[in-house]
């Protein structure tokens, strides 16, 4: 168990070093002036000459992106060019507010996703079943947005019961949320379902069963326990799509988080604020997955003697 | 595909016990001929203006409404298949083209290469899809070319990992070791032998991948980082319609439905390939 963290803990720092170095070459890849790009349109010729200096423009690609690092790990991830505030208070500025859709999303698409896919295998065939395997596919296959629009049209348009967008009360957490959370509850549930499928199959679920426990005592204690391994697995890897999704979710709801930012950046070609913004939630979305590795390990231990 | 399985595909019996797999078909099936015969289902040429039939809410000539502009809604949905299945075909063409050879690489030769090759891939995966997309398109510029080329790429790691595994449990069948054993050349082994036979599970996971294909081009055309208007995307019709939700609902909500049909059909048409080719997942699932 213990080579196994070491390597995934070695691994981790590898990996975000080429993330950043790719998102780094990347931005360089626009045809023109790095510098003239990255200090904005209405610059001056010594604004230009300025940001190539900081940007050590002259000096070899790999300097540069030595320079890049260096700054990055002193929380300088450069200036927007549109705020001219740095890039590293807009971004800290917006996460909270991006955290707590997450959460709230992530917490609802767990407990109702895990809930009706185990409910539904262990109840195979019945009329909630189906009811839960056609949501979950109709869920997999509907745009986030659409639904988020849809959503504001008949409860604020229509029906006048919740806020249309920005943010303030719960209320305003409300519409977001739901239509965030849709695609990941109908994922984990399908895979809770089919997992928990699997595992109700096996011989020690029949041992249990023969040595005359309870049905619920079966269910909770023998077959849950291990259901949850794939499930857990599943539930991590839909962190980072929520995040891609939040990109949608809060620009549609007019949400003041990253995904907006974000959004708001490629428009207004912010560079700066587009490669730090976009370095922070890589950077995110691999140390959560890296937790998740973490439980995983943890809890099966068929991983760690692999 | 050998002449009993097309008997099989003809006979009744057969397809009544795949039902998934007909109704995927059928579903499919009529997305492309719509598109095909854009032309003479749309009423309407999708791209002309009629100031004086702004906004109008659904009625017997125009049955989806007009938008802010006066066109027509349904005959823009209609030419919108026609995007949409080119984004299907241009997108998961593409990360097949580069996700397949990597994989059968990395599978055939094995060591280093293979870790190389994958970790890769696996730095690929870990950002975000539609983050990366976004990332390529700030770059290219948004266009519908720029879009799809984003999108391929987050899928290439998909490909590549899917024809790796298969290489690996392929390359120690019986037809290998003879092909190699009378001397037959490695980019022969990889790309006939072993290729041929990773072509259905390829194609069942080309069929599950088309949907997200769809979600996230109509995503980035949505945020206005995709398909330019004023060409008929449903993603960018939604993002039109966002405006006028207010006044004009139906201008988001037949683009949508349209959208939610699409990836609705290649979702079951792929499950139901899935559970054809490889029965042994029918009950997993």
């Amino acid at each position: 168990m213990g080579s196994y963290i070491a390597k995934k803990l070695i691994m981790l720092p590898l990996v975000l070093l080429v993330v950043s170095f790719i998102i780094f070459m990347l931005l360089r890849f626009i045809p023109g002036d790095p510098a003239r790009l990255m200090a904005g349109q209405q610059a001056t010729q010594e604004d230009v000459e300025m940001m190539r200096s900081r940007l050590g423009l002259d000096k070899n690609i790999f300097l540069q992106y030595g320079l890049f690092l260096k700054n990055a790990v002193q929380g300088d991830l450069g200036s927007s060019i549109r705020s001219n505030k740095p890039v590293i208070e807009e971004i800290a500025s917006r996460l909270p507010n991006t955290a707590v859709l997450a959460v709230s999303s992530y917490t609802i698409a767990t407990l109702v996703g895990v809930t009706a896919g185990v409910l539904a295998a262990v109840f195979q065939y019945s009329w909630f079943d189906q009811g839960v395997m056609f949501f979950a596919i109709l869920g997999a296959s509907t745009a986030n947005f659409w639904l988020a629009l849809l959503g504001m049209s008949l409860f604020s348009v229509k029906l006048g019961i919740l806020p249309l967008m920005g943010t303030g009360t719960w209320q305003h957490l409300v519409l977001p949320t739901l239509s965030l959370a849709f695609y990941p509850t109908a994922l984990i549930a399908r895979m809770s379902r089919s997992s928990m499928l699997e595992i109700i199959r096996q011989d020690y679920i029949r041992t249990a069963r023969a040595k005359g426990l309870k049905e619920t005592v079966v269910y909770i204690k023998h077959a849950l326990r291990n259901a949850f391994i794939p499930i857990i697995t599943v539930i991590g890897l839909q962190f980072g799509v929520l995040f891609g999704g939040a990109v949608v979710t809060e620009t549609v709801f007019s949400w003041p988080g990253i995904g907006r930012l974000l959004v708001d950046s490629v428009r207004y070609r912010d560079y700066p604020l587009i490669q730090g913004t976009v370095l922070m939630t890589v950077f995110m979305v691999v140390f959560i997955n890296f937790m998740v590795d973490l439980i995983i390990v943890k809890i099966d231990p068929r991983i760690r003697f692999d | 595909m050998s002449n009993n399985k097309v008997k099989k595909i003809f006979n009744i019996n057969f397809l009544k016990k795949r039902k998934g797999m007909v109704i995927g078909a059928v579903m499919v099936i009529i997305l492309i001929l719509s598109g095909i015969f854009a032309p003479f289902i749309a009423p309407y040429d999708p791209y002309n203006q009629d100031l004086g039939k702004s906004f109008t809410a659904p009625n017997d000539e125009h049955i989806f409404g007009t938008d802010q502009f006066g066109r027509d809604i349904f005959s823009r949905v209609i030419y919108g298949i026609r995007i949409s299945i080119m984004e299907i075909f241009f997108s998961v063409g593409l990360s097949l083209l580069i996700g397949v050879p990597l994989g059968l690489v990395a599978g055939y030769f094995g060591g280093r290469i293979d870790q190389m090759i994958m970790w890769f891939l696996d730095i690929i995966f870990s950002f975000p899809g539609i983050l990366l997309a976004i990332l390529i398109v700030s770059i290219l510029g948004p266009s519908l070319i720029n879009m799809l080329i984003a999108i391929s790429i987050f899928s290439v790691p998909i490909y590549g990992r899917l024809s790796r595994n298969l290489t690996l449990s392929l390359k120690q069948q019986e037809f290998v070791l003879a092909a190699r054993a009378i001397g037959a050349k490695k980019g022969r082994i990889m790309f006939k032998h072993i290729l041929r036979n990773a072509v259905a599970p390829l194609l069942v996971q080309a069929t599950l991948t088309a949907g997200g294909v769809i979600l996230s081009a109509s995503s980035l055309s949505f945020l206005g980082l995709g398909v330019q208007p004023p060409i008929p995307e449903w993603g960018g019709l939604i993002g039109n319609g966002r405006s006028f939700i207010g006044v004009a609902p139906y201008m988001s909500l037949f683009p949508g439905l349209a959208i939610t049909y699409t990836v609705l059909a290649f979702n079951i048409l792929g499950d139901g390939l899935r559970d054809y080719l490889d029965p042994k997942l029918k009950n997993k699932e």
